[in-house]
């Protein structure tokens, strides 16, 4: 309303053409300016009006107006002039106007025109120099749109009402005149064809152009006058409300646009909301759109009751072809429409579903776990008296029915503008809803046929059914908070699947689900009962479609389904829905026929169909498509890389590179489809500092170049392929893996990544001598690795790796720390670091140096007793070890598969019966999901023992066979016996080593450790072996401190060992209670332990632990015979040299490496562990545990279930069916501990 | 423009005044009465005689200099208070907002107010009351002169009754746009302006019909008004677009079964080829959508489903090659630019009509609705696409396209 102000603000161009504007103008400027608010806030135009009594009012007011002003104090002496000039100008404007205050108003009203026009010009230009500055980003753009067309949609409705209420001054008048000249006539007074009044007893109504006069009175000159005064007025109350009507006509267009950016907007919002549940970096903050939707729906409310005022302006006085009549109910269905649209787009999920731990990863819940969801409606408006129940439904059934039902058929006469709806009934058992839907709806449902056909929302058969437990309903409180908007917000819901007992469990294995329990889709719909205004409906909105899982283990697959869903539901050509036939929408039959006769201009009532009340198909909810994976679209490589990136990006804040997405493309679309390849990386990984700047979007489509078009199938992503697990398996693996361990190296770009070996060589060929990257492992799932190039003095360069390292490993020593103690064992035994450089060129400490973690070299140092203590990596070779030829890693790298069975060459050197073994020695420790007797020989042993000899091995010594033959073993008990001197054998493998090392640079410390978990397990054999590092499971659980004090066998073992077992052990713990007596015997057998294990426990006691001993012996007597066939490698001697070199470099490690071989290889260290094992232990666990080399229970807090689970044989019937398998480890560990007396060992016992 | 006309003597612009009045007398002089005191009265809100007869007055082929002299008159009157607008809003006087949009789509194209400007007076009072071009004409005039927001079409009306145009009838757009093309032509006396009025209004097609069985084939010439578009394609699915519709509507039919016609050479009845093409396309070419489906039954019913038109439009990019049968020249030609919407919102039987007008001369949107005039911008023009949710909202009905390279 400042248009004054404004103007005065113009530019000096536009102030001429304000200043010519008001030369010559009856109007002074003085006046204009005295008064400029007043006169902005009346309606001249309608004033201007002949005949109009306003304009007269307004003439006079503005006189009184201007008297006050002069007579007002606030002008002083130096505005004598101006004092002059208002008064002179009232004189004047009194003398011209007085007769026809019309023409002034009429005056006014141009002149304001103008100035608006003037204005609008002044502005365009200024914005027009504005919009030369570049820097006007396009979204604010639209927000300023949206911002002005809000505020020119208020200004608009308000000259409305002003409008509205000139027009109710319009029709008092009206009202009064034709009371006082016409009702006193009685009853022959009123025409025939009469006015109706007051609403009541409505007559054949008359028309505003002519209004007959009343017949008694026809001789009455006067009379006639008055009649054909008050016909004038009825013409100008016609006009007006023809004129109100057009605003308003205007007004709803313009607010269609207004809707139809919001709409857009919010549509960008869902966009963006889906593209951030996949990890994308992207704002979903609802506030805005909140703001313009409540201020576009407060608005279209306030119309709504303009509208109403206005039929109720009809109720009280109404004629023939009153406009009112046929134009108010249109309007106001129109308005309704747009009303209901708009509220039922607003009503969005804010918060997807999600569990509160897995916020990376929404939209997959597991059942009986909690979660939650929010819905938000984000038109702000609400009826305190009505109370609004939100409710939440799982995979409903049935599409959205026309929200608007009305029942009440044709309105009541008198309130004919407020139709009341019915709400749909409340839905009862969901099959029968189905059915029963339109027909529920009440008789305004149109018959089935014209329905339009929604595709029909019902769960597919054979899809999990489930419950939502905690209350489904919630009423949303008028928020104390008006800035809080309106919420539904839903906590703390769980998810319990119905057992059906038509399909039990047992008819559902039968194959005949069409999906994968990950594959299988569902829907939370939210709905509210809304009212405001009179206006009832029912929102509804439903979520995204998420993956309801049962088990941890699914967790992964379920991100992929719901990856793919939503990298793809918005594709149009993806989801491939075919034209449907033209519905046709419903309409109401007309009841009598439409009035195309030309009726004569006569005075018969003219059939305008009366308003009939409409039922809005509005379907808005946008339901997907739950069936998405029955036909799951390709992905089309660019959008499939975009995705992954994102993945990368959540987990470790850095996304996908050109060159990572290069080779990701050629992994899964092979070489065929590329083009010349460009040369790679000229962009070093960020060797030195963590500023690397992350790939450009621009970059990553680069990337994709190589298949632009190539698209990737479903099954090809996920499914399990000839190689043993997925694409996605793959990548997910990496994904934890840098989640847990090298988050900070991936986001500094030390970690070159995805470097396929043939590429790697490529790389590093051109690069100095001990020049290194980092890769992920193709062959093992979640392994990281580095290969490292030498340059020999003669021949090809030859390219080293290490055998990957996985979660297991890393848990217990960072990678840093393993890159930078690395060390390579030659034959002449010096211990060397081949890792020198991080590729490109990057000196190793400079690139590391930050991650190194600090070394606790002073310790223990008043202890005395021990050296210091670190834990390394260590490869050995042999000189006579032929390295891995070039074509081999070539071969390797073409054939996934083949690598996976022969991941380090072994293969080659030994094709012949240990192939099943060394995937166990080498990759498969966490790959093959089960193998746990298998698993643990072998990495204690089964490199060894191939190395050694593996083709003699199986058949030669039964013994040797347990690697393989625990596994199998376990069932029987019988197998105790073979395994027990192999244990111990294994346990020796320490010893093998330096044979070990040629076939993949082994893990020395690994081996170390499991050889004492053999040891141990040995007396129990394959069943046994779990059990050991059960009690030491148990052992740290039962309490960081009991550790200390408990000193058990397990104790003794190597910290960082303990963490390996731990997962296994809870396992099997739960597995083997009863199997406890059988273990313990174990337990003794580990030698000192066992006298300290004799008292200690209920279960213990009963062990004979000598027998036990004598075993021990007797594996070392086997253990020669072995050794001898490894006579090739270096003797024994060199071994204990090696053992010694390792105490003193593994100071206190090297305590448990004697507990382990002090039997028969070092007795003189056995009395220093026997007497110094207790306290000592204790005071070293006590020092790990708090020295963040992930102690057991930070091991045991975070499990990767995933992996614990896949440590276990499901074939093992000792072991947890697969269901209970993936509890979550923890607890069920719990559980299982109350079960275990033998638990509560005092420390005292083993002094 | 403005400021220089401003600056323009009153005189001389008094003087060019009357020199058009006197020497183009083409029509009727009726009370013209120019100068000082006529100026002073119209500062009176006066009722429409006095700007009949002022409108008589402006009757002129030099559209530009009648304006100048106009504004320049008026000026005087309200300042220079919006005399320009080539936008005024026509009152709903009875149910006339499908007359109303119509009569702005005809009187803001300049090509027709061109022609208009050029006809015949009627010689008497009765003549002039039943002339409808003549009418017409008044009402742009009174529109023209700026006085008010809106004028009230009520003499138009009257003279339309009388060809059974009513008012409170509520007539389709598309049927309303040919009865009052029909009359405006047929009143016009001169063969020339009738010439120039289907020149500027009319399509003219090549139907072909061609016997499937022999070569035997029959032309024929024909000319329409509109271009009739389907939105829904033969098996009723839903047309995405403006060009396809157009696609769609040259798309060749076969004629089979009971659709067979007689070939004359085969002697029997023998299914046919159908197939329209493009010969001539009009300065002002009008595209009515058929947005309306007979199904089941009797009653029609509205389809308000999304169809978006472009503002440029480009036939030959449309068409094939078999579909036009003009020559290069002609189709050089085929370049196309939105001019006007007229929108529809409503269900078939009650609704309402307002029409989204491009300014030729500011090159503007316009939305008139009634009374109510407002500049708009094109995405509100875009709301008219229509939304299948959306039954009562405005959906495009008729498409005015006008030639962006006039011949």
């Amino acid at each position: 309303m400042a248009q004054w102000q404004e103007v005065q603000s113009l530019a000096n161009t536009y102030l001429e053409q304000v200043h010519q504007l008001y030369a010559g103008a009856a109007l002074p400027m003085a006046v204009r300016q005295c008064l400029a608010a007043w006169i902005e806030d009346q309606n001249w135009r309608q004033a201007a009006e002949p005949l109009s009594s306003h304009a007269r009012m307004l003439f006079h007011s503005l006189l009184a107006l201007l008297g006050e002003r002069l007579g007002s104090p606030g002008l002083g002496d130096e505005d004598f002039m101006l004092k002059h000039n208002l008064r002179k100008a009232r004189r004047d404007l009194q003398a011209e106007f007085e007769e026809c205050p019309e023409k002034f108003a009429n005056l006014v009203a141009n002149l304001l025109q103008e100035e608006q026009r003037i204005l609008r010009l002044g502005q365009a230009g200024e914005q027009g120099g504005a919009a030369l500055a570049p820097n006007t980003p396009p979204e604010s753009d639209r927000e300023q749109q949206i911002q002005r067309r809000l505020a020119e949609f208020h200004a608009a409705l308000q000259e409305a009402e002003r409008a509205f209420r000139h027009l109710e001054d319009l029709q008092d008048a009206f009202d009064f005149c034709f009371k006082v000249h016409y009702l006193p006539g009685k009853a022959q007074s009123c025409p025939p064809g009469g006015w109706t009044w007051g609403g009541a007893a409505p007559r054949p109504p008359d028309r505003p152009h002519a209004l007959p006069a009343g017949e008694g009175r026809t001789s009455d000159p006067q009379y006639a006058q008055q009649v054909q005064a008050l016909q004038a007025k009825l013409q100008i109350l016609d006009r007006q409300r023809r004129e109100v009507l057009a605003q308003m006509q205007q007004l709803l267009g313009r607010s269609e646009t207004l809707r139809d950016f919001l709409l857009q907007e919010l549509g960008a919002w869902q966009e963006r909301q889906q593209r951030a549940c996949l990890g994308a970096p992207a704002d979903t903050c609802l506030r805005p759109l909140e703001t313009w939707f409540t201020e576009l729906g407060q608005g279209l409310f306030q119309l709504l009751q303009l509208l109403r005022a206005l039929g109720d302006l009809r109720q009280k006085v109404t004629y023939e072809r009153d406009p009112l009549k046929a134009e108010t109910p249109l309007l106001e269905r129109r308005l309704q429409e747009l009303l209901t649209f708009l509220l039922q787009r607003a009503f969005v999920v804010e918060q997807q579903p999600s569990m509160p731990n897995a916020c990376k990863r929404p939209l997959v819940l597991r059942t009986a776990s909690k979660f939650s969801a929010r819905a938000r409606l984000l038109v702000r408006l609400h009826d305190r008296n009505h109370r609004m129940e939100a409710k939440i439904h799982i995979d409903r059934l049935g599409p959205p029915r026309g929200p608007l039902c009305p029942a009440a058929g044709v309105p009541g006469p008198r309130s004919p503008l407020m139709p009341c709806y019915l709400l749909q009934g409340p839905p009862q058992d969901k099959r029968v809803r189905a059915e029963r839907a339109p027909a529920a709806a009440g008789r305004a449902v149109p018959p089935r046929g014209s329905w339009p056909p929604t595709r029909r929302l019902s769960l597919p058969r054979r899809f999990r059914k489930f419950n939502i437990l905690t209350s489904s309903s919630k009423t949303l409180l008028a928020g104390d908070n008006p800035q809080d908007g309106l919420v539904c917000d839903f906590q703390y819901l769980t998810l319990k699947e119905q057992k059906d007992s038509r399909s039990g469990k047992g008819s559902k294995g039968a194959g005949e689900g069409p999906l994968a329990v990950t594959e299988e889709l569902h829907l939370i719909t939210f709905t509210l009962a809304y009212a405001y205004c009179g206006l009832q409906l029912e929102l509804e909105t439903c979520t995204l479609p998420f993956v309801i899982i049962s088990n941890n283990n699914q967790l992964s697959s379920a991100w992929a389904s719901i990856l793919w869903f939503n990298m793809l539901s918005n594709d149009p050509k993806a989801s491939g829905t075919p034209p449907q036939p033209y519905a046709a929408p419903h309409c109401p039959r007309p009841r009598c026929p439409p009035p195309r006769l030309p009726l004569p201009w006569s005075w018969r009532p003219v059939p305008i169909p009366a308003p009939r009340p409409v039922s809005v198909p509005v379907s808005c909810a946008r339901f997907p498509d739950q069936q998405f994976f029955s036909t799951p679209p390709p992905a089309p490589w660019p959008r499939l890389a975009e995705a992954l990136s994102w993945q990368f990006e959540s987990v470790a804040e850095r996304g996908l590179s050109r060159e990572h997405l290069l080779m990701l493309a050629e992994k899964l679309f092979g070489k065929a489809g590329r083009r010349p390849r460009a040369p790679l990386s000229t962009e070093p990984p960020g060797a030195r500092t963590g500023a690397v700047p992350p790939p450009s979007p621009c970059s990553r489509l680069r990337g994709s170049k190589p298949s632009p078009d190539s698209t990737l199938a479903w099954p090809k992503f996920s499914k399990d392929g000839a190689s043993g697990f997925s694409f996605w398996a793959w990548l997910d693996g990496i994904l934890g893996l840098l989640q847990e361990h090298l988050k900070q190296l991936w986001k500094d770009g030390l970690i070159l990544g995805f470097v396929s070996r043939k590429q790697e060589k490529k790389l590093l060929k051109g690069k100095r001598t001990g020049t290194f990257l980092i890769r992920f492992s193709e062959s093992i799932l979640g392994g990281v690795t580095c290969t490292w190039v030498e340059h020999p003095e003669s021949g090809p360069p030859a390219f080293r790796a290490v055998v990957p390292y996985t979660t297991a490993e890393l848990a217990s020593l960072a990678l840093p720390d393993i890159i930078r103690d690395y060390q390579l064992l030659v034959e002449e035994n010096i211990p060397e670091n081949p890792l020198q450089f991080l590729y490109p060129d990057a000196p190793r400490d400079e690139a590391f140096g930050p991650y190194y973690s600090q070394r606790q070299e002073g310790n223990l140092t008043e202890q005395k007793k021990y050296l210091n203590r670190r834990l390394i990596r260590v490869s050995s070779r042999q000189a006579n070890e032929l390295w891995q030829t070039e074509e081999e890693l070539v071969a390797a790298t073409e054939n996934l598969e083949t690598l996976q069975l022969q991941p380090s060459g072994l293969g080659t050197q030994r094709p012949g019966g240990v192939a099943p073994l060394q995937p166990g020695g080498s990759g498969t420790l966490q790959v093959t999901s089960g193998n746990l007797g298998m698993l643990q020989v072998m990495a204690g042993s089964p490199g060894t023992l191939q190395a050694g000899s593996p083709g003699p091995l199986q058949p030669s010594s039964p013994g040797m066979l347990q690697p393989g033959g625990s596994g199998t073993l376990q069932p029987g008990p019988r197998g105790l016996e073979p395994p027990q001197p192999l244990q111990v054998g294994s346990g020796v493998s320490g010893m093998l080593q330096p044979g070990i090392g040629d076939l993949e640079p082994q893990l020395v410390l690994q081996l170390v450790p499991e050889g004492q978990g053999t040891l141990q397990v040995g007396a129990g054999g394959a069943g046994t072996l779990q059990v050991l590092p059960t009690g030491v499971g148990v052992l740290q659980h039962v309490g960081p401190e009991d550790r200390g004090t408990q000193q058990v066998g397990p104790g003794a073992v190597e910290p960082q060992l303990v963490l390996q077992l731990v997962p296994e052990g809870q396992g099997t713990l739960q597995v083997l209670p009863g199997d406890l007596g059988t273990l313990q015997p174990v337990a003794g057998d580990v030698g000192m332990l066992q006298q300290a294990g004799a008292g200690d426990t209920g279960l213990l006691p009963p062990v004979p632990g000598a027998a036990e001993l004598l075993l021990v012996p007797e594996g070392q007597g086997m253990l020669p015979p072995e050794l001898r066939d490894l006579e090739p490698l270096p003797g024994s001697p060199d071994m204990q040299e090696l053992l010694q070199s390792l105490e003193e470099g593994l100071e206190p490690g090297s305590g448990t490496v004697e507990t382990l071989e002090a039997a028969e290889l070092m007795p003189n260290m056995l009395e220093t562990v026997d007497e110094g094992l207790g306290p000592r232990l204790a005071g070293e666990r006590r020092g790990r545990g708090g020295g963040g080399q992930g102690g057991g229970p930070s091991a045991l807090a975070s499990p990767r279930p995933a992996g614990s689970a896949a440590l276990l044989d499901p074939r093992d019937p000792f072991l947890p069916q697969p269901e209970d398998m993936a509890l979550p480890t923890v607890s069920s560990l719990f559980a299982a501990a109350t079960d275990l007396p033998p638990l509560h060992i005092d420390a005292n016992d083993f002094q | 423009m403005r400021c220089e006309r401003e600056c323009l003597p009153r005189l001389e612009a008094l003087l060019v005044l009357r020199e058009l009045s006197f020497c183009l007398c083409t029509i009727l002089l009726m009370g013209q009465r120019s100068g000082r005191q006529e100026r002073s009265k119209k500062l009176e809100l006066t009722l429409s005689e006095n700007m009949k007869a002022e409108a008589e007055v402006q009757n002129s082929k030099e559209e530009a200099k009648e304006a100048k002299a106009k504004d320049q008159r008026l000026t005087s009157v309200f300042g220079v208070a919006d005399l320009k607008n080539g936008a005024i809003g026509l009152y709903n006087v009875g149910q006339s907002c499908c007359l109303n949009s119509l009569l702005q789509v005809f009187l803001m194209n300049i090509h027709f107010t061109g022609i208009l400007r050029r006809i015949t007076v009627p010689p008497c009072a009765a003549q002039k009351r039943r002339n409808v071009p003549y009418q017409m004409l008044l009402l742009l005039e009174e529109m023209q002169c700026g006085k008010q927001k809106a004028v009230a079409p009520m003499d138009l009306a009257c003279c339309l009754s009388v060809y059974k145009v009513n008012l409170f009838v509520q007539y389709d757009a598309a049927q309303l746009f040919l009865t009052l093309w029909n009359l405006i032509k047929r009143q016009m006396k001169k063969p020339e302006l009738v010439e120039k009025l289907s020149y500027l209004y009319t399509i003219c097609v090549q139907e072909h019909l061609a016997c499937q069985k022999c070569s035997f084939e029959t032309k024929r010439n024909s000319s329409m008004l509109t271009l009739p578009l389907p939105v829904l394609d033969s098996n009723s699915h839903v047309l995405k677009t403006l060009e396809d519709c157009l696609q769609c509507f040259f798309h060749p039919e076969e004629l089979t079964d009971h659709n067979m016609c007689f070939c004359e050479q085969c002697g029997r009845k023998t299914p046919f080829l159908q197939s329209m093409k493009l010969v001539h396309l009009p300065q002002t070419l009008t595209i009515h959508l058929k947005r309306f489906c007979f199904e089941k039954s009797a009653y029609i019913h509205k389809l308000s489903h999304y169809l978006p038109f472009p503002q440029d439009l480009d036939f030959n990019a449309v068409l094939t090659e078999n579909q036009c049968q003009a020559d290069d020249n002609e189709k050089a030609a085929w370049q196309y630019e939105l001019f006007a919407v007229v929108a529809h919102s409503g269900s078939t039987n009650c609704g309402h009509y307002c029409a989204y007008i491009r300014s030729l001369t500011e090159c503007k949107w316009y939305c008139f609705n009634d009374s109510e005039v407002c500049q708009v911008s094109w995405d509100d023009v875009k709301c008219t696409y229509g939304h299948s949710n959306l039954h009562w909202g405005e959906t495009a009905y008729l498409l005015i396209y006008m030639k962006k390279h006039p011949q």
